[in-house]
């Protein structure tokens, strides 16, 4: 019984926001074109494999140290097209071929195993005495104040990728949260109709035709692609708290925000995981579907 | 009441219940079929518990997806390579997982809602109808199903989480993962193990 109720709690925090937060998405739709097509062998040697994931995160760093206002052209936007890869032979033939996707899938199959052991002996435990001590909608409003805290990142994209409509709600969103929200406790904005939106750096590369290149498990933050990847860290740069705050006031604005997080996606992260029989390759494909769903669903 | 009508009428077994079956009409009819069975069997869940919900799910279950399609497509390239028995019983032990998953996840009513919200052309000539699952307090989720026509009528082929996450594709990345690194036995042993879990699941809740 005490089964039943957990699993009720569980659905209802399955919700459309907690679904769009983490992973999941219809990759295998779109992504012929949408990735690198560069093919590396199958079975690359571990030492190999460690090798180049960390030569392509230390790249990712470089990048995303050097490259601070990439701005996209406006004009040469490129949109992958829906492709039916369900039913197209090549894809799959060819592109379910997990070594164009993941070519480190050893590396990160290591990674991952790390981030799953920080996740019970650490995250877990965490989550657990929270979810004791907060009531839940408390909880709920927090995870909404801190989402509120994105809206400067958000509107920077926004205007980088030329919506000015949806940057002018991201903005009312913000101000109406931060006001009417008591801080963005609550969603004020939901009321009246506007949507916060959802727009990083990685998005911004992708509308301006950048690939989102092989998969990488980041140790502590999880999946990302290359393109993602250095997308958060140029966000970073565009987040106002990393210029107000020092590097250890900043922690305790980013670590609430992280765990906020795990504890809002931890159910339907647990439901996905009872029901899988390769977690890693799940989180994986569940993860570059919403990618590449976050980048062509909004479409103008 | 359909779906009632359905599980009385079918009481075969998966493999022979994919292809015939009685042709069902529009593909919303066949999801919003699939959706009234699965209140009901909420609604009763206790009762019933997750053997008689298995039994009374599995028929409407069979009589709306296309299973066939389903499982030889979530293995994706490795299906050519497979013979004729490894195919049977991945289709099998597929099917038997699909099902366990329904009876073992669709435990409890707490006044979920089903609502389509219409349907609309998609690619290859298959159809996509649009719904939501709305869970009281809860937030919306929204759930899409493609179907596709088999025999005069339509049978689901994939959903979609959250308007967007394909099952299909899930299962695909999974299971084609275990079987190059593992052989197709692997798999099948690791779905009938997820059926243990589902069953097991029911047997320490009550």
């Amino acid at each position: 019984m005490a089964e039943h109720a957990k699993r009720r709690s569980s659905a209802q925090e399955v919700g459309r926001h907690s679904l769009t937060q983490l992973p999941l998405h219809l990759y295998p739709a779109l992504p012929n074109r949408d990735h690198a097509r560069i093919r590396f062998p199958q079975d690359m040697p571990l030492t190999t494999s460690i090798l180049s994931w960390f030569v392509t995160v230390a790249l990712l760093l470089l990048v995303g140290a050097h490259a601070s206002s990439a701005a996209p052209a406006g004009s040469s936007l490129e949109y992958a097209e829906f492709d039916d890869s369900l039913f197209d032979e090549e894809f799959e033939l060819d592109a379910d071929n997990d070594a164009d996707v993941d070519p480190f899938e050893r590396t990160n199959r290591l990674l991952f195993g790390f981030n799953q052991g920080v996740d019970t002996f650490f995250w877990r435990p965490l989550t657990s005495v929270y979810r004791t001590a907060v009531p839940r909608p408390v909880r709920r409003g927090l995870f909404r104040a801190l989402e509120n805290l994105r809206a400067p990142v958000v509107l920077v994209n926004q205007l980088l990728q030329g919506r000015t409509r949806d940057a002018g709600e991201t903005l009312g969103s913000f101000v109406l949260n931060s006001t009417a929200g008591i801080g963005g406790l609550f969603d004020a904005a939901e009321e009246v109709g506007w949507d916060p939106g959802d727009e990083d750096f990685g998005q911004t590369l992708a509308r301006a035709g950048v690939k989102p290149g092989p998969y990488i498990v980041v140790p502590l933050f999880g999946p990302n692609t290359v393109r993602d990847g250095v997308g958060s860290l140029i966000d970073i740069a565009f987040d106002p708290a990393t210029y107000l705050l020092g590097p250890i006031q900043g922690l305790f604005i980013s670590a609430p925000k992280g765990f906020a997080k795990k504890d809002h996606t931890a159910d339907s992260l647990d439901e996905l995981e009872r029901s899988s029989v390769d977690f890693y390759a799940v989180l994986r494909s569940a993860y570059l579907q919403n990618r590449a769903a976050q980048v062509n669903d909004d479409t103008p | 009441m359909t779906g009632l009508l359905v599980m009385a009428s079918v009481a075969s077994g998966p493999p022979s219940g994919w292809a015939i079956g009685p042709a069902p009409s529009s593909p919303i009819q066949v999801v919003e079929r699939l959706h009234e069975a699965l209140i009901t069997t909420m609604k009763s869940s206790d009762e019933l518990g997750y053997a008689g919900r298995y039994a009374a799910l599995e028929p409407v279950l069979a009589d709306s997806f296309d299973a066939g399609f389903m499982s030889q497509k979530s293995v994706g390239r490795h299906w050519k390579v497979l013979d004729d028995s490894a195919r049977r019983r991945l289709m099998s032990a597929f099917w038997t997982y699909t099902v366990a998953n329904y009876a073992g996840r669709f435990d409890g009513y707490t006044g979920e809602e089903f609502v389509s919200l219409g349907e609309e052309e998609s690619s290859h000539g298959t159809r996509l109808v649009r719904t939501r699952l709305r869970v009281p307090e809860g937030e919306v989720v929204e759930l899409d199903y493609r179907l596709r026509p088999v025999d005069g009528g339509w049978k689901v082929i994939d959903m979609y989480l959250d308007g967007t996450v394909s099952e299909l594709a899930l299962r695909r990345s999974q299971y084609s993962s275990l079987i190059r690194r593992e052989g197709v036995e692997a798999l099948i042993a690791a779905l009938e193990a997820k059926v243990r879990d589902f069953a097991a699941g029911e047997v320490s809740s009550d």
